[in-house]
């Protein structure tokens, strides 16, 4: 996995593929984690796809809760999509119902709810208990609770991730792999961690610092 | 060489089975309780104590006030004569029944045949149906069915037919009482002393009946056995005295329908891969329902969960007054899991976890995306989690996409355009509104030219002053906000 850093590329900003396999590989079993969404068409949904692609290559299951029905399946891998289990809901209470049905299945490795359409005083609504109780039940079950959200608010998340970067009309003529380096990813969290997430959070603790003092 | 399998006490047997208590503690059946009734059969414990069948039920009390009476009970006597006939039918397809409680099968032709590991087999599938059997192995049908009526141990294996014959009583193996009293009378126990009598002379005393039970006993004359030419089907039924209202009695009876049928499947080697339920109403249609197992098992508790939360949130327009439970079954097939393939760990967990999600979203709005055969935008259905992925080897690797991925409303929302040299330059939907700054297009589809379907569209890419960037569409039904990119 050290083999995978390139210091030549130190900005924390730029999160490669590579870095993104490190990080499904290593949390996967092991913990809740926040995608914050900082502002509308910021990327996030770039990195969303990229993880659902990365667990497909790993040969597991994962689940999408799509509060809003916003997801298009189209631009995901055929491969990928075959190991996609997709649960379009209505309303956010339906969300979190089929999370909790979810996180107690041992056959999906990740579960991506994604609560990026609530707003600020419905994401705030939803009791902080109810998050610890599915971390906990994530790291019993050995799967992943990844929620994408507009603005960090899971208490429970172990490492919350913020992306914010503006797309224009230009980026459509750049490559899916190529936009996701270009976006200001960082890790705005990092909490208890499963020994096997330390590589990946070496490598970016020393990118980190590598950024601050450039 | 033949089989018999033979359930001494069989109607008693059965209606045992669906007590707690066993065999052990005496215990009488009777036609019906009431004072006056007959003892049909009596366990051996009973007939210690001098109650033998023929009795009224009250002279069995009296000899015995603890001894427990039963009525009889015709369906749980189908349901295990099923079973019996399924696990004689796994020894041999040659198999006769010849009455309720005996069965005696053809084996002549298995290879190197062990009989008592073969009756080890048959016994353990016998306990497991709560009752207690003989096996016979004889050379003849006659012979298995003489030592099936007079055996006292669970396994006999008759190698030496005159010395088997020696100890054979004649009374059990002759249905004529007449003579069995006349042989009694000259002091003749045993098929062993009835066969060493001259056959003319037993044929001028008793006729054609003392001459058939000696040329039986001989081995001389081998009848053909009778089998069943229908194939087993694994279905119990109920007309119910009184309907029902509630949930809870009618899975009492669907427990004891899956129990039964389980067994069945079990004796017969087979595996449930549906089921169906099927219920009588009262004024109203029956109500049926298919349920197809996530995999082939044969295991009653996940059976009986699959079946309870499959009628949990049913409701039926009236009470019900019968109900049926048909299991398909199927033969185990070995499979080997490839090393590369992604499988589902448990089936079983999975087709809960959907049909909990079905219960909460829906049961369209549950699966995997699977795209129509139509360039339509968003043309998406969903179909079942498949729980065994081959690798796929593609000639091709599919192209990278370019540019963020989009996020779709659905539906799409009704927008107003304002164009500007015919591009466009002001948007406003129900729940954004902006100057355009950039847009990228025209986009022009179209799709389905050839029947009714067909549509076209004119699709912009527009960045507005917030930055973001979205998705508009102008069809003939006017514009539409399609969603928002990144």
């Amino acid at each position: 996995m050290i083999i995978a850093f390139n210091p030549s590329k130190s900005d924390v900003s730029h999160w490669h593929a590579t870095d993104r396999q490190i990080l499904v590989r290593d949390w996967l079993g092991s913990a809740c984690l926040e995608l914050v969404e900082s502002q509308i068409a910021c990327g996030a949904q770039i990195h969303v796809e990229a993880l659902l692609e990365e667990a497909s290559k790993l040969q597991s299951y994962a689940a999408i809760i799509d509060t809003q029905q916003t997801w298009n399946p189209s631009q995901l891998s055929s491969e990928a999509l075959r190991h996609i289990l997709w649960v379009r809901c209505r309303e956010q209470s339906q969300a979190l119902r089929a999370a909790d049905v979810l996180i107690r299945d041992e056959n999906f490795r990740i579960i991506l709810i994604d609560l990026r359409t609530l707003s600020h005083s419905a994401l705030k609504r939803i009791p902080q208990s109810h998050w610890y109780r599915l971390q906990r039940i994530a790291q019993n079950q050995n799967s992943t609770l990844i929620a994408a959200t507009s603005f960090p608010s899971i208490a429970a998340s172990q490492l919350r991730i913020e992306i914010g970067a503006h797309l224009d009309l230009s980026s459509f003529h750049k490559k899916r792999s190529d936009l996701s380096e270009h976006l200001n990813t960082s890790i705005i969290r990092q909490r208890t961690l499963s020994p096997q997430a330390q590589p990946w959070i070496q490598i970016s603790a020393q990118k980190q610092q590598e950024a601050q003092a450039s | 060489m033949f089989s018999a399998l033979h359930i001494p006490c069989f109607a008693l047997q059965c209606r045992l089975r669906l007590t707690a208590e066993g065999l052990k503690p005496s215990a009488i059946l009777v036609e019906d309780v009431t004072q006056s009734s007959l003892v049909l059969e009596a366990n051996a414990a009973a007939r210690q104590k001098k109650i033998t069948p023929g009795i009224s039920s009250i002279q069995a009390l009296s000899r015995d006030p603890n001894t427990r009476v039963f009525a009889q009970c015709p369906t749980s006597e189908t349901s295990t004569s099923r079973a019996l006939q399924n696990l004689s039918l796994g020894i041999s397809p040659i198999t006769e029944e010849t009455r309720p409680g005996l069965y005696i099968s053809d084996i002549s032709g298995i290879k190197d045949l062990r009989p008592k590991a073969l009756a080890r087999h048959i016994q353990k599938h016998i306990k497991d149906l709560g009752l207690s059997a003989h096996m016979v192995f004889a050379p003849t049908p006659d012979l298995a069915e003489f030592g099936a009526q007079s055996s006292k141990s669970n396994l006999l294996i008759i190698r030496d037919t005159q010395a088997f014959l020696d100890t054979c009583p004649v009374n059990t193996s002759c249905q004529d009482h007449d003579l069995i009293a006349v042989l009694n009378l000259w002091g003749i126990k045993t098929l062993g002393a009835f066969t060493r009598m001259p056959i003319d002379a037993v044929t001028d005393r008793f006729g054609q009946t003392g001459r058939d039970l000696w040329e039986r006993a001989m081995g001389r004359k081998r009848r053909l056995l009778v089998v069943n030419p229908e194939t087993p089907t694994f279905k119990e039924s109920l007309e119910l005295e009184y309907p029902l209202y509630t949930l809870e009695p009618l899975l009492f009876i669907l427990r004891r329908f899956i129990t039964d049928l389980c067994n069945q499947l079990k004796c017969a080697h087979l595996l449930a891969q549906a089921i169906e339920i099927q219920l009588k109403l009262e004024d109203a249609d029956p109500w049926q329902k298919a349920i197809q197992l996530p995999e082939p098992i044969c295991w009653q508790d996940t059976l009986f969960s699959v079946i309870e939360k499959s009628l949990e949130n049913v409701q039926i327009p009236g009470a019900i007054t019968g109900l049926s439970l048909k299991i398909e079954p199927i033969e185990p097939t070995a499979q080997q899991r490839q090393i590369f393939e992604t499988s589902i760990k448990n089936p079983w967990r999975l087709a809960d976890t959907i049909d909990r999600l079905a219960a909460i979203v829906g049961e369209e709005n549950v699966g995997t995306p699977s795209f129509l055969n139509t360039h339509r935008p968003d043309a998406i259905r969903l179909k079942p989690l498949e729980k065994t992925l081959e690798i796929w080897e593609l000639e091709e690797p599919e192209p990278e996409p370019y540019g963020p991925p989009l996020r779709r409303c659905r539906p799409p929302q009704v927008a107003h355009v304002i164009l500007h040299t015919g591009r466009p330059a002001y948007l406003r939907t129900t729940t954004l509104k902006g100057r355009i700054i950039d847009a990228r297009g025209p986009f022009e589809i179209s799709g389905d030219w050839w029947d009714q379907q067909f549509w076209k569209q004119t699709e912009w890419d527009v960045q507005l002053e917030n930055k973001q960037i979205y998705r508009i569409s102008q069809s003939s039904k006017g514009w539409f906000f399609e969603g928002s990119y990144g």
